[in-house]
Parts: structure tokens; sequence; C-alpha cells
């Protein structure tokens, strides 16, 4: 690509982000939010997270794996424990990560 | 304003994404400069787009050669639109805030500053405002532009093990979604989204499967909600 296709590349694409970022919070924080809107938003972060983690954790560069090896997901059952247990998101990034070394050198 | 933008309990908040943000960032930055981009164009484009998976993906297709602008920009559309579900659940913490403030906070919403944002607003001591999320935002995005930058200039000499340092994203929202279990239907509604995401990449490219997921789970949360309580 040419330096001025790239630039091109850089403004639409900026555009195009920024339009789905900014346009909610234009309208919504202008006006009253309906109780079923209100609602139905309470479970969207479950859901996105829901989304993002499992599919980080299932999929790898060779598609699905479910196994009992797969090391996100040992990984992540750590994170989930300490985090239930404890409440704090730095104890769980912490131990979560250790228990991905150490299961990456013992796997 | 300023004061309360760039505090103590701003940085306890931001580390995290910085943790993550720098390998990635950099791994951003290393594919750009095997794509052909300078230092310049690539703080550029982190500075205007601001989206991991979707500047990563661009830079894939500019590096095929064989697509155009407007694919790239398309695509790049489809994979940030999931940005519209969070800009929609931040804004019932921004009422009332002015199209300035709006206009600049919105730039800087990703997932992860989403998640944290999020979080904060909903803790139980509530000492998070709109000052110090727009500050969390703009020490994360100069954390990724800095990344990308760094990995742009020296990613030739440096390697990383990018297998444990993604992670760490990954266990920030494991972490930050445990601590929306607060009831039994939260938990199988974000679930039942992971598992509709996972079958939905069958068939739904570009992030479209959280999407999708997203609006389908949380649409039936709200009605199962609904229902019980009736």
């Amino acid at each position: 690509m040419t330096s001025i296709e790239i630039l091109y590349c850089t403004l639409g694409m900026c555009i195009v982000s920024y339009i789905p970022r900014v346009l909610p919070p234009l309208i919504l924080s202008r006006m009253k939010i309906p109780a079923v809107v209100e609602r139905w938003l309470k479970y969207v972060p479950t859901s996105v997270f829901g989304a993002l983690v499992f599919c980080e954790i299932f999929t790898g560069p060779q598609g699905f794996n479910f196994s009992l090896t797969n090391i996100n997901l040992l990984a992540s059952l750590v994170v989930l424990a300490v985090a239930v247990r404890t409440n704090s998101l730095a104890k769980s990034i912490v131990f979560g990560l250790a228990a991905f070394w150490a299961l990456q050198q013992v796997l | 304003m300023m004061r309360d933008m760039f505090n103590k309990a701003v940085v306890k908040a931001v580390w995290p994404i910085w943790l993550g943000y720098l390998p990635l960032g950099f791994a951003g930055g290393v594919l750009s400069q095997k794509v052909g981009l300078t230092p310049f164009e690539v703080g550029l484009m982190s500075l205007l787009v601001f989206a991991g998976s979707g500047q990563f993906i661009a830079l894939a297709m500019m590096g095929s050669g064989s697509s155009s602008v407007s694919s790239i920009v398309v695509t790049t559309f489809i994979v940030n639109l999931r940005h519209l579900l969070y800009s929609s659940t931040l804004a019932g913490y921004l009422m009332g805030k002015s199209k300035k403030y709006l206009g600049l906070f919105a730039q800087g919403i990703t997932d992860e500053t989403f998640a944290m944002n999020l979080n904060q607003f909903s803790a139980p001591v509530a000492e998070w405002n709109p000052s110090r999320a727009i500050g969390l935002n703009i020490l994360a995005h100069g954390c990724w532009i800095f990344s990308n930058v760094l990995g742009n200039v020296v990613g030739n000499i440096i390697v990383i093990d990018t297998a444990i340092v993604s992670y760490t994203l990954t266990a920030m929202f494991i972490g930050l979604w445990s601590f929306h279990f607060t009831s039994r239907l939260l938990v199988l509604t974000g679930v039942f989204a992971g598992i509709l995401a996972l079958v939905l990449s069958g068939v739904l490219d570009h992030k479209l499967n959280i999407v999708a997921a997203t609006i389908v789970a949380a649409t039936v949360g709200c009605v199962l909600e609904g229902s019980g309580r009736s």
C-alpha cells in the first residue's frame, strides 16, 4: 500500500470506529432511558464478558480446543476461583498468570 | 478536573490494562512494521482508531496486498460495531455531561476500558466519576500508542512470548466478569452468551459473533427476569 492509501485507510477506520462509540452516549445521556432498555442493558456486560472469555479460552490457532490440557481453560479456573474468593482483580490476574506459566512448563 | 483525572485511584484501575496493552500494542507495532508502516503512521492509526482487533485485522489486510481501502474500512466498521454496546451501557453513568466530554470519552472506549470503567462505576463504594473514567481512557490510550510505536521501531530486536502476555487481558476479563455474578440469572446469561458466541463463530466473522451472542443472551436474560417477576 502507498502512504496516501494508508492515510485514507486510517482516516476511514477512524470515522467508522468513532460513530458507534459516540452516538449512544450523545443520544442516551440526554434522554430518560426507558425501563425495559435499562433492564436489557443490565444483562449486556455479563453477556459480552461471557462471549469474549469463552472465545478467548476455547479458540486456538487450530480451531476449538475443549480438551482438559487446554492451558487457557485450566488457568482460567484458577482466575475464577481466586476472583470469587478474594474479590481482588490484582490477585486474580497474578495467580492466573502464575498458573498459566506453571502449566506451560508442565504440559 | 485534571487532578481527579489522573490520580492514584485511576492508576490503580488502569494497571491491568497497561500490562495487557504493552505486549499487545507491541505485537501490533511489529506487524505494522512488517506491513510497511512508518512509526508515525502506526502512531496515528493507534491515536485515531484505538482498537486492538480492528487494527490487527486491518494490518493483516494491508499486508495481503489484495485488499482495497474500502474493504478494510468496512471490515473495521464491522469489527468495531460492538463498541455500540459498550457506549450504550456506559451512557447511564455519563448523564448530563457536555458534548465535548462525551466526544473525547467516546474515542477511548475499548473492550478493556469499558470493562474497567463499568466495574469501577458499579463498585459498592462509589468513588468513580466521569473525570476518572476519561482519565483511565486517556492513560490506556497513551499506553496503546506508545507500545505500538515501540513495537514498530524495535520489533526486530526484541522477541516476546505472546501466549502468556496475551493471557493477561483474558484473566482481567474473567475477574471483571465474575464481579457481575450477583444473581444466578446473570451467571447463566453470561455462560449462555459464551456458548452462543462459540457456536456462532462458525457462521459470523469479524467479532460479529460477539455482538450477536450478546444481543440474544441479554434479551433472553431480560425476558427471563421479567417472567420471573410476574
